[in-house]
């Protein structure tokens, strides 16, 4: 019976696993959406191993689990939409977007002006600029491979777009934004924007088939030796005492 | 089994997305149509652990974050300018580049529309398709043998028995902050909204604003090619997701069937 705890847990661990496989797939067309992939690891649960009558030590049944869940930052699928306010990020650089929750990041350059004039996200986050949101007058709006906003060819702005020491720490949110967790945004360095391009999800759905294929019979052999453990529990209390 | 909720978002995110180039492929002959375009974000994530987390000997390098699917963000108009088809027809009129005529409503207020298929009624006002009257109004007198309307927007008539051109009045455009955030009357016509800013009229050819060329009607901006491929993009992400659901059913019936 030692078996079937060990061999729920990875059951458990394979349920989260399909979670996130299936969040990347619902993303799977979400401009600059990023996609996660789980760490999984086994447990001792007690943190030592029994002894045994040897003086040796047996060790115990380990227990799987979702450790964590990494965020792979590889660059998306760009596609050419011709749209002045579409930008595509090269490297690993982010835009600064004001939320009301304070600044956070994202890597989806679909842009759109409000009514104010104001570059905002596809959520009306304004975009920030040197010195707080860009806000553009009427006219043909360019932007330069720096990042430099103008209209009519007059210089308005230029995007901050800023980079990390470890993309590790970034924590996602709603509507493709990262937020900074015990990480500060440095101005970027090498910076290299396209006006009129889309940086895509970065979802290969391949991929992320293969893993649920393999989620899901991983899940049946739990099934079987739950089930085979299952049989000869029901040996031992059933059959072990008859003549 | 939660995965299966997600899986559904996706589902209906894709479907959206293809009821929206349906929508274009529809109107792909709608003279002054502009194509939509979705935008999808994910949703909230379920915040299990956070990185950074304290162990005791140190800090979680990642945390634990799932996410919980995907949303339709916006479904905006691209108004890129459409072809141009040359009708010769006087009062056919295309707008190359920004703006938008102005229409009156039958209640009185204004809308806005790109199609400049324009005719003249019974009392020769100038009027659309559906018979709104252009703002300014305009009468074209009966008796015009030709009307010529120049870029910048004045429209002028030669009458019967007269070499001289008669100016009638000027066709003045508007145009919005946002344009994107437009609302959509059907009928090709506008309405403004908080996200578009109000109207800023302006004779055409005047900054920011397009000329008009008579004789010519814009169609939509609609590019079938792109919108086939985005049709394949969005029916191949709505048949991941539905194996997204099969898998978690699968994966139900298994545990179903753990105890006999």
């Amino acid at each position: 019976m030692d078996a079937l705890y060990p061999v729920l847990s990875g059951a458990l661990t394979q349920e989260k696993n399909l979670e996130v496989i299936t969040n990347n797939l619902a993303n799977l067309n979400s401009s600059g959406f990023k996609k996660d992939f789980p760490i999984l690891s086994a447990l001792d649960p007690l943190g030592f191993d029994q002894p045994n009558l040897n003086g040796g030590k047996d060790p115990l049944p380990t227990y799987g689990f979702l450790d964590g869940i990494s965020t792979d930052f590889s660059p998306g699928v760009i596609k050419q939409t011709g749209e002045p306010l579409d930008v595509a990020i090269d490297g690993e650089n982010f835009l600064s977007v004001q939320t009301p929750a304070g600044v956070r990041y994202t890597r989806n350059g679909s842009l759109s002006l409000n009514s104010e004039g104001q570059i905002v996200t596809q959520s009306g986050y304004p975009v920030l600029g040197s010195s707080g949101p860009i806000t553009l007058p009427p006219g043909r709006v360019n932007i330069d491979d720096e990042g430099r906003v103008s209209v009519e060819g007059i210089e308005i702005d230029s995007f901050q777009l800023v980079q990390f020491g470890d993309l590790k720490s970034l924590k996602k949110m709603e509507g493709t934004l990262f937020e900074a967790f015990g990480v500060t945004a440095t101005p970027a360095i090498e910076k290299r924007v396209q006006q009129g391009f889309l940086e895509g999800s970065n979802v290969n759905p391949v991929e992320e088939m293969v893993a649920m294929i393999r989620i899901m019979r991983l899940y049946e052999a739990s099934q079987k030796v739950i089930q085979s453990t299952d049989e000869m529990a029901s040996k031992a209390s059933n059959d072990l005492g008859k003549v | 089994m939660n995965a299966l909720s997600i899986a559904s978002t996706g589902m209906s995110a894709q479907q959206l997305a293809v009821e929206t180039i349906a929508n274009n492929l529809a109107n792909m002959s709608t003279i002054g149509f502009k194509k939509s375009v979705n935008e999808f974000q994910d949703l909230m994530y379920q915040t299990v652990r956070a990185a950074g987390t304290s162990t005791g000997t140190g800090t979680l390098p990642v945390g634990l974050q799932i996410g919980t699917g995907v949303k339709p963000v916006s479904i905006h108009k691209i108004f890129a300018q459409g072809d141009f088809q040359h009708t010769q027809s006087p009062l056919d009129i295309a707008i190359q580049g920004d703006g938008f005529l102005q229409v009156t409503l039958p209640d009185g207020t204004t809308a806005y529309t790109r199609d400049g298929a324009l005719k003249t009624d019974s009392n020769g006002n100038l009027v659309t398709a559906d018979g709104y009257q252009i703002l300014p109004a305009m009468t074209v007198p009966n008796d015009a043998q030709t009307i010529s309307i120049s870029p910048q927007g004045v429209l002028s008539v030669v009458r019967a028995g007269s070499s001289t051109p008669v100016q009638i009045g000027t066709i003045d455009l508007a145009r919005f902050a946002n344009p994107a955030g437009l609302n959509s009357l059907g009928q090709n016509l506008f309405k403004p909204t908080l996200g578009s800013g109000d109207a800023l009229t302006g004779a055409p050819g005047a900054t920011g604003f397009g000329t008009l060329l008579q004789g010519s009607l814009e169609n939509s901006n609609v590019n079938i090619a792109e919108e086939m491929v985005n049709m394949i993009v969005a029916q191949r992400a709505y048949e991941v997701n539905s194996k997204a659901i099969q898998t978690s059913d699968d994966m139900l019936g298994v545990v179903n069937n753990l105890k006999r």
